[in-house]
C-alpha cells in the first residue's frame, strides 16, 4: 500500500493527455480526495472528462504549487482596491496575470475549479474576474462576459430601483 | 506498478450539479425550444426509477464485495442511469429558465460567460467580492445576474438584517403602535422599535495620526448618543477566531456606565472590561462607560473585519465630551479584568483626541447631535485636543459634510 499522501495521481484530460501529481497535492481537490482508489495502488489514474488538457495542465500546476505554498484566504470585504493589493503572493498574482491567462482560459479555470472542488483556485479566479468587471458599466460587463441583454421592462425597473445610488448604469 | 483507471463520477452535490450542467454545454445541446417540459419531467422520472432500482439492488450487496461489484451489469446500469438523470435534470432546469425567465436572445449568444459558469454558487462567490455599486451594475447586465445580485446582497446582509430590521410588516405595525401608545400595557406583546441613524457624514482631516483622517458614518448609538465610525487602514483587521469569536458591539455602543478611568478590552464573548487609561490633557478624567449593551448584540464581527476609528461621546467625571479613538487588536495576555477562559483576541480601544460638546445656540439641536465641528468650537476659542497619551499628535479638524 502506498504511504499516506505519497501515492501518485494521474489525471487524464478530455483530450487524453495525462498529468501527474502527488496524492498530497491532489488533496486540495474535494473531488479527487473523494475519488475511489485501490489501497494497494501506487498510481491511480483518473479521467477528468470535463476538462481539456490546456486547462488541466494549469490546474495541476496550481495544485502542485499550493502544496508547497498555501494561498492566503481572501477576506471580505476585500482588503484592497486592486487585484495585487488583495492577493499579495507573487506566484498567485503571476498565475492569473493577463499575460499568462487569457479570458477564455480564466473562465475555463473557474469551471474546472468548481468541478474539481478546488476552493483556493476558485477563489483566486473569482477574484480575478471580480477585478475585471469592477468599475465597468452594464454594457461593458455584457460585452466582457458576452451576456444577453435585459429586456427594456427589466432595465427600466432596475433603473427605478437603483436611482438612489447612481445614474450612469 | 498497478494502473487502474477510474472515471470521476460526481461524488458531491456541487459536482452533481456541475456535471449535469456541463454535460449539456460540452455537447452543445442547449435545450431545444420544441422540447417540452413534460418530456423532460418524464425523462427524469424514468431515470430516477431506474436509478432507484439499481441503487436498491446495489445497496443489498455486502461492502466487502465492492471490487466484484464494479464488474456487474447492475453497477454499469447504475452509472448510466445516473448520467442520464443528470442530463434530464439539466433539461428540466433549462426548460424552466427558457420558458419563464430568459429572453430568446439568451440562447442565441454563443460562448457566453453563463456557459462557463452554470453553477449559481460560483457567480455568487464572484458577487461576494463586489462592492454595492459594482453589484448593482451586475444586476443591470442580464436577468440571471439581476436575480443573483439580489441573492448575494441578501446573503451578505443577513446578520445586519436580523438585528437592525424588523422581520415583517406586522412587527413594524406593532412598533408604530408602541410609538403611538396603542396597547402599551405591561402584559402586551412588544417589539424593538427600529431607528434610522443620522445621515450626514463627518470629515476628519489634519490629524497627527493619519489613520483618523477620513470620512465617518453614523453607524450605531449608545446611551450617550450616536456613534460615528470608519474602518482603519485595510491591513488592520480582526484575525483568527471563529464566526462567533467577537461581538460586534463596541464599547462605545454600550450604555452609560461608571467604571472609572478605563481603557476598553473586548474579549471573545464581546464583554467589555476596563484596564488603565491615561488622563486627557486639561481634563482630570478619561472617558468611561462600559457594560453589556442591548444594542445590536447579535451582530458578530467576522475574522478579517476591519478595525475601526470611532468618534463617540463619553463621560469624563461629570462632563460629557466627544472622543476620537481607534480599535487595536492585541495578542497580549488577557487582563485579569477579562474573565474568560476562552482564547481571545483583545481589542483595545486607544483614545487620542477629545473635544467639548457644541453649544446649542452656536449650532441647531439637530447639528449638535453630531461630533463637535472645529469651525463652531473656534467661535469660543475651543478646538479638538490631544490626550496625554497622544500629546505629540496634531489635533484633527472635524467638520460636517453634506
Amino acid at each position: 500500500m502506498a504511504d499516506e499522501g505519497n501515492g501518485i495521481i494521474r489525471l487524464r484530460s478530455s483530450d487524453g493527455k495525462v498529468f501527474e501529481l502527488t496524492e498530497s497535492a491532489a488533496e486540495i481537490s474535494e473531488l479527487l480526495k473523494d475519488s475511489p482508489r485501490e489501497e494497494d495502488d501506487e498510481v491511480t489514474e483518473i479521467d477528468i472528462v470535463r476538462v481539456a488538457s490546456p486547462c488541466l495542465e494549469k490546474v495541476v500546476e496550481f495544485m502542485k504549487h499550493y502544496d508547497e505554498e498555501k494561498m492566503k484566504e481572501i477576506p471580505t470585504p476585500l482588503g484592497g482596491s486592486t487585484f495585487n493589493e488583495v492577493m499579495d503572493q507573487p506566484w498567485y498574482q503571476d498565475f492569473v496575470s493577463d499575460e499568462k491567462m487569457n479570458r477564455d482560459m480564466l473562465f475555463n479555470m473557474l469551471s474546472a475549479a468548481n468541478f474539481l472542488g478546488i476552493k483556493p483556485l476558485l477563489d483566486l479566479t473569482c477574484l480575478k474576474v471580480t477585478f475585471q468587471i469592477t468599475g465597468k458599466n452594464a454594457e461593458e460587463i455584457r460585452e466582457l462576459l458576452r451576456l444577453p441583454e435585459l429586456t427594456p421592462e427589466e432595465e427600466a425597473k432596475a433603473r427605478e430601483e437603483h436611482s438612489w445610488i447612481f445614474e450612469e448604469a | 506498478m498497478q494502473h487502474k483507471p477510474f472515471f470521476i463520477y460526481a461524488s458531491s452535490s456541487f459536482a452533481m450539479d456541475f456535471r449535469a450542467e456541463v454535460l449539456t454545454n460540452s455537447h452543445g445541446s442547449h435545450p431545444r425550444p420544441n422540447e417540452s417540459l413534460r418530456d423532460s419531467n418524464f425523462a427524469v422520472n424514468s431515470h430516477a426509477d431506474q436509478l432507484e432500482r439499481c441503487g436498491t439492488w446495489l445497496s443489498s450487496i455486502p461492502r466487502d464485495d465492492v471490487s466484484v461489484l464494479r464488474e456487474t451489469q447492475e453497477y454499469s446500469d447504475f452509472l448510466r442511469a445516473f448520467e442520464r438523470l443528470g442530463q434530464a435534470h439539466r433539461r428540466v432546469i433549462s426548460s424552466n429558465r427558457n420558458s419563464s425567465e430568459f429572453a430568446p436572445s439568451y440562447w442565441s449568444i454563443s460562448n457566453n460567460f453563463l456557459q462557463y459558469l452554470t453553477a449559481d454558487d460560483v457567480i455568487l462567490r464572484i458577487f461576494e467580492f463586489l462592492e454595492c455599486k459594482s453589484l448593482i451594475r451586475m444586476a443591470f447586465a442580464c436577468s440571471r445576474f439581476r436575480q443573483l445580485a439580489y441573492e448575494s446582497a441578501t446573503q451578505r446582509t443577513c446578520d445586519l438584517m436580523s438585528t437592525r430590521k424588523l422581520q415583517n410588516v406586522m412587527q413594524l405595525l406593532r412598533a408604530k403602535e408602541q410609538i403611538e401608545g396603542v396597547e402599551s400595557g405591561i402584559e402586551e406583546n412588544h417589539v424593538r422599535v427600529p431607528i434610522l441613524l443620522l445621515s450626514r457624514r463627518m470629515l476628519v482631516t489634519d490629524a497627527g495620526d493619519p489613520e483618523y483622517n477620513g470620512i465617518y458614518f453614523c453607524t450605531g448609538c449608545n446611551g450617550n448618543g450616536f456613534v460615528f465610525t470608519k474602518p482603519r487602514f485595510p491591513e488592520h483587521r480582526i484575525h483568527g477566531g471563529g464566526r462567533d469569536a467577537l461581538n460586534h458591539q463596541s464599547p462605545e455602543e454600550a450604555p452609560l456606565g461608571r467604571i472609572g478611568e478605563a481603557q476598553v478590552v473586548r474579549n471573545p464573548e464581546g464583554e467589555a472590561a476596563a484596564v488603565g487609561f491615561a488622563a486627557p490633557i486639561g481634563q482630570g478624567r478619561a472617558p468611561i462607560g462600559m457594560g453589556p449593551s442591548t444594542h445590536f448584540e447579535n451582530e458578530v464581527a467576522q475574522p478579517g473585519q476591519l478595525l475601526r476609528c470611532i468618534i463617540a461621546k463619553r463621560f469624563s467625571n461629570e462632563t460629557v465630551l466627544w472622543y476620537c479613538s481607534k480599535e487595536v487588536a492585541s495578542s497580549e495576555s488577557q487582563s485579569e479584568a477579562v474573565a474568560s477562559p476562552a482564547p481571545s483576541e483583545r481589542i483595545t480601544q486607544v483614545f487620542s483626541f477629545w473635544a467639548k460638546l457644541m453649544v446649542v445656540g452656536d449650532a441647531s439641536p439637530d447639528i449638535c447631535r453630531y461630533p463637535s465641528q472645529s469651525s463652531i468650537l473656534a467661535r469660543h476659542g475651543e478646538h479638538w485636543n490631544s490626550l496625554a497619551t497622544s500629546r505629540d499628535l496634531r489635533s484633527p479638524i472635524v467638520e460636517l459634510l453634506d
